[in-house]
């Protein structure tokens, strides 16, 4: 036994540390010093609690619910090893993150989901751009028959500026996604002013729903609003390289006070999705990640 | 010699399918030239090296990419298994020492910002749901040394036993409980917050898939973690 008790092993007040606690629940100590504290622990209620807390947390790793590989994911080992075994075997930098046994496939087609991805961003820019510059931007998706082409990396893009934090991160992002298709449905009731689910009625008539806050784009996610180029560099960081996949939202809002980019994206586990929150200074070379919360799939539910 | 007597048919019959051959026959299949041999290997335990690789790394993407370098590296190198240790350790050896590597080669883990202002932020326990308390203990987990993280992954959460961590890790079975101990000591005081939350007690919160369909370890022994002899 290699161990070595910590200098702290019984902390200034006297008591036990977590670490003594843990080793001694592990048999780590030597029989001299495992008799006194244990003779300690059976005359002190703190240390006694402090024990059973790490005992609570055993228990807790214990019972972490597990969740099967998911589909994607055995689908792309089943496709590396089907490489690896006709052959074709990539080489290791090229492999990585390859979704495709063949590695001109699969870069063939991470080019064409970025030059299509690029597409919708700069088409939905445009569109938010024409808009009233005080009206919060309404998602993309609804009611732009000039889209229909790309409709599968159509990217809602919107300007909420609500303020995520961790706590309701889950809530808003559920709220981002369903957005689009409460959208459509209050476009559908006609012109009539009736109110989105937000309560807010655009200058034109139409429900905004993203109409939360009347937000302007901060100063820090002004490049990435005003340049398709600049928000797909910094999708592309946030992607590592991988498969470039269609965001299913896109906020500019902000996160634990600071500005920050919403990017939701379909979940590699079905029925998930994830939700990367970056800063202002995303870009190709850094996503400037803040945050990162893999949430089940409203859609699915 | 005595003469073993394997269930199945006589030499000459056709042969078993993969499905019905142990682990060691599927590696001498594979050996032998058997393009599905290595593939049913892999679909027999991926998702046991599935729940190992998300848990150390702490997301699915870079779980997917560090079980595709494992499980290609292991494919090259099985015509070679010696056969001195079970394939599942084997394979596990494989896929964590891939998990190190990634962790090793990626300076930013995602998901520590959010999750240490989830901890600070939280205000009312009783609103969290068995899925956000199992992200919570997973991102107090990516917190750990990596060392720590898999010998608490392996021992503690997959329950595994330590002798059998101390083979896939390689390492002295004291080193093991040492990393365990220093890992769970942490853990403790990052999760104060969650005592007396018994996850079980969460469990009628929707899942995706109860634990229970999961395949239990097969070759490995049942988890018999605490006290576990060295």
């Amino acid at each position: 036994m290699t161990h070595e008790p910590p200098p702290g092993s019984a902390g200034t007040d006297g008591h036990l540390d977590l670490d003594t606690l843990a080793e001694l629940d592990e048999g780590l100590l030597s029989g001299a010093d495992a008799a006194r504290h244990e003779a300690h622990l059976a005359s002190c209620v703190t240390c006694r609690e402090q024990q059973a807390r790490l005992r609570a947390t055993r228990a807790l790793l214990a019972a972490l619910p597990a969740e099967p590989m998911p589909t994607a994911v055995a689908d792309r080992l089943d496709a590396a090893l089907a490489g690896a075994i006709a052959g074709t075997i990539m080489p290791s930098d090229t492999r990585r993150r390859g979704w495709r046994a063949h590695p001109t496939a699969a870069s063939t087609a991470a080019v064409a989901a970025g030059v299509a991805l690029i597409a919708a961003i700069v088409l939905g820019t445009t569109l938010n751009s024409s808009k009233h510059p005080d009206q919060p931007a309404a998602p993309l998706s609804a009611g732009a028959p000039a889209l229909d082409k790309l409709a599968t990396a159509n990217t809602p893009t919107t300007v909420s500026g609500r303020h995520y934090t961790a706590d309701n991160v889950r809530r808003l992002v559920d709220k981002l996604v369903r957005a689009p298709k409460t959208d459509q449905a209050s476009a559908a009731a006609g012109p009539s002013g009736a109110a989105g689910p937000s309560g807010a009625v655009g200058p034109s008539g139409a429900a905004s729903p993203h109409a939360e806050s009347a937000a302007t784009v901060p100063d820090a996610l002004t490049r990435l609003y005003s340049s398709p180029i600049e928000l797909s560099g910094c999708l592309a960081a946030i992607e590592k390289g991988g498969p470039l996949q269609t965001p299913l939202a896109v906020d500019f809002a902000e996160y634990a006070g600071r500005p920050a980019l919403i990017v939701v994206l379909p979940g590699l586990t079905s029925g998930h999705i994830s939700a990367w929150i970056v800063g202002g200074n995303c870009s190709s070379a850094n996503a400037d990640l803040l945050s990162y919360k893999s949430l089940p799939d409203p859609a699915a539910g | 010699m005595s003469k073993p007597t394997p269930p199945g048919p006589a030499p000459h019959s056709a042969p078993l399918a993969l499905v019905d051959l142990d682990d060691r026959a599927l590696l001498a299949r594979h050996s032998a030239g058997d393009r599905e041999a290595f593939a049913e290997l892999v679909r027999r335990h991926r998702d046991r090296l599935w729940r190992v690789a998300t848990r150390t790394l702490g997301n699915a993407e870079d779980a997917a990419d560090a079980l595709q370098d494992a499980l290609l590296s292991a494919y090259r190198a099985a015509a070679g298994f010696r056969g001195d240790a079970a394939v599942t350790t084997w394979l596990h050896r494989i896929v964590v020492n891939a998990c190190l590597d990634q962790v090793r080669r990626r300076a930013v883990r995602p998901t520590v910002p959010l999750d240490e202002t989830a901890a600070a932020e939280r205000a009312t326990p009783d609103a969290y749901g068995a899925r956000e308390t199992a992200a919570e203990i997973l991102a107090a987990l990516r917190r750990l040394p990596i060392e720590q993280a898999a010998a608490i992954v392996l021992v503690d959460i997959e329950g595994y036993p330590v002798a059998e961590v101390a083979a896939i890790l390689e390492v002295p079975v004291g080193t093991v409980k040492s990393r365990c101990a220093r890992g769970r000591a942490r853990l403790a005081e990052t999760l104060h917050h969650l005592d007396g939350r018994n996850p079980a007690a969460d469990r009628p919160v929707p899942l995706d898939d109860p634990p229970t369909t999961l395949n239990p370890p097969t070759t490995l022994d049942p988890p018999t973690h605490p006290g576990e002899p060295q």
